[in-house]
């Protein structure tokens, strides 16, 4: 295990540098001088101040040499500073990015409790009218923007009921939680649902299943030792294979409900053409990514020994 | 023309044991029509607008009420339809482009050029799609061209892998051998052998692709950075009925449910054509 691991780390290697070159990059593409951005734009047109500025923020250099100082700095985990906040990138983040893992994992938690339980209801009574209520949901859940599903929710909760707050972060209150929370987990809830109705059909046909049966094993304990158990590892991949959708998803809602995390940060970056932040955003996302994947890598191989010896 | 018949009849045969594949079809050839028959369908124009009548809930003039600047939502729907149907084509068409080819000559030819396409491939899959598509509209700017090529970029790289792994599972069997052998050149071969047999999953990934791709344009839109006013795209027109949520509802409510319906029809005949088409495999689309 211990070596699955090791190779696993390093094997991102070559991923994290590519990452940085890649942003690196694109922020080079963006149109327009920095030294502009950065200061009043009244100074602008004081060539003085433009070079002063350029010297200041490294600009005047070739660029592989603003690559290692940005790399370099990448590693003491210096970012910059915020063109449009006046601090440290890595401070805003420091303080965005708990919001949002929050946000993130309580739409986990909330689409695996609901995606596993009408997956596994579903498979046990495939053909009912339960199984065909689940499986319209889910289809229905996946075929939404779920943008559209957050205002839709907004109206619903905050404009007609009038029972839940339909923005900002309320100090961590669990009722601004909420309707983001929905609006993040429901399509996520939906695949869930699918992978799981079709990974438990598919073990309830395994011959170690009858033979569990045959044996005289109470249905419930089939089910929840021999079928479960089993049907967590394809779960678990599509739960890996699909978490883009779900940092798509958290960014999308934190801009409709003004939630202030990671995405709405990202997201106002790129309006305020802030590009210190929004290079540090998307280094950060880019790496959490790649962070679960590779614990849900550790997590696949913990589950199913055969994958270690590949 | 008999031909075509012919196949119409297998398609109606197919259609009528899946209904999922039925409602698809009924969904996509609706949107379809509409897209093509804007002009005649919409009763006003979608993007000149009448200040007087802004903010009207759905009534008998404006069926579905009109927006903030007076303008028939009905109509911008109706007119919503082409573009994101165009978009969604578009960037499947270019994706697909990019995909076949280089998972074709990946998987046939082999050696180091297959090494270079898989490890380009392993690492667009390393990063969510849209991550990438916001950093290159963050770069390029918002508009239409700019979102072609972001989501043109991004989208190609299940179709890659699935026509790699089809050329190298094609490329060992005999009839390619035997083309090889009659002195077929490797592009021929390719064309007539290899392409033909990986056809199937494609279509089916295709499809999904276009709901990914509509999906995907709508988000870039809603945040701004998608196609820019006054043009009617159903993802901004979500967007624009934002801010006024709370007193009319219906300028996010109707684009939003045109959106549905297409993904809804879309996902359906997907899901279908994969029955027919590609049994074993049960590929979900990546995000």
């Amino acid at each position: 295990m211990f070596a699955f691991i090791t190779r696993r780390v390093l094997e991102m290697i070559p991923t994290i540098i590519l990452l940085t070159l890649v942003v690196f990059i694109l922020m080079q593409l963006v149109p327009g001088d920095p030294a502009l951005m950065v200061g009043d734009p009244r100074m602008a047109k004081n060539p003085e101040v433009l070079k002063k500025l350029r010297e200041h923020w490294g600009l005047d250099k070739p660029l592989p040499m603003q690559y290692l100082t940005f790399l370099g700095k990448l590693v003491q985990g210096r970012l910059g500073r915020s063109y449009a906040l006046r601090e440290p990138v890595t401070s805003v983040i420091k303080r965005r990015l708990p919001v949002t893992l929050r946000l993130a994992s309580s739409a986990i938690l909330f689409a695996a409790v609901i995606g596993i339980s009408l997956g596994i209801l579903s498979a046990l009574y495939k053909g009912t009218l339960v199984d065909l209520f689940a499986m319209s949901g889910a289809v229905f859940g996946i075929s939404m923007p779920n943008f559209w599903l957050g205002l839709m929710l907004i109206y619903l909760f905050g404009v007609v009921l009038g029972v839940l707050p339909t923005s900002g972060f309320g100090e961590g209150r669990i009722s601004h939680l909420i309707l983001p929370m929905i609006t993040v987990g429901t399509a996520y809830t939906a695949i869930i649902t699918r992978t799981t109705r079709s990974a438990v059909l598919d073990m309830l046909n395994k011959e170690y299943v009858r033979t569990a049966r045959s044996k005289g094993l109470a249905e419930r304990l089939v089910v929840s030792k021999h079928v479960i158990r089993n049907a967590l590892i394809p779960i678990i991949t599509i739960l890996g294979l699909q978490f883009g959708f779900l940092l798509t998803y958290t960014f999308v809602t934190e801009i409709i409900f003004s939630y202030p995390g990671m995405g709405s940060l990202m997201i106002n970056s790129i309006y305020r053409r802030d590009l210190p932040t929004l290079q540090g955003c998307i280094l950060v996302a880019g790496m959490a990514f790649l962070v679960i994947n590779l614990l849900i890598d550790i997590l696949y191989a913990y589950l199913d020994p055969r994958i270690r010896y590949d | 023309m008999k031909l075509l018949m012919a196949y119409l009849k297998t398609a109606m045969k197919y259609i009528k044991k899946d209904p999922k594949l039925l409602v698809g079809t009924i969904i996509i050839v609706l949107v379809s029509l509409m897209a093509i028959f804007a002009p005649l369908i919409a009763p006003y124009s979608p993007t000149k607008g009448n200040l007087v009548e802004c903010y009207q809930s759905p009534s008998l003039k404006h069926p579905l009420g009109t927006d903030s600047m007076g303008r028939d939502l009905f109509s911008r729907i109706v007119f919503g339809a082409r573009v994101s149907l165009a978009i969604g084509l578009v960037i499947q068409f270019l994706s697909s482009i990019l995909g076949i080819t280089l998972g074709t000559v990946g998987g046939y030819f082999g050696k180091f050029i297959d090494d270079i396409i898989v490890n380009l491939n392993n690492l667009m899959l390393a990063f969510p799609r849209i991550l990438f598509a916001l950093a290159i509209m963050a770069t390029l700017g918002p508009g239409l061209i700019n979102v072609f090529i972001a989501l043109g970029v991004v989208s190609w790289t299940t179709t890659c892998r699935i026509a790699r792994s089809s050329a190298l599972s094609v490329k060992e069997e005999e009839y390619v051998e035997a083309a090889r052998a009659v002195g077929n050149s490797n592009v021929r071969i390719i064309v007539r052998h290899v392409l033909p047999n990986t056809l199937g999953p494609l279509i089916v990934i295709a499809t999904l692709g276009v709901a990914y791709a509509i999906i995907a344009e709508a988000t870039l839109s809603f945040l701004g950075l998608g196609v820019q006013p006054p043009t009617p795209s159903w993802g901004a027109m979500l967007s624009s009925g934002r801010k006024f949520i709370y007193y009319a509802p219906w300028i996010s409510t109707f684009p939003g449910l045109a959106i549905v319906a297409t993904i809804l029809g879309l996902n359906f005949l997907g899901d279908g054509l994969r029955d027919i088409l590609d049994p074993h495999s049960r590929t979900e689309g990546q995000m």
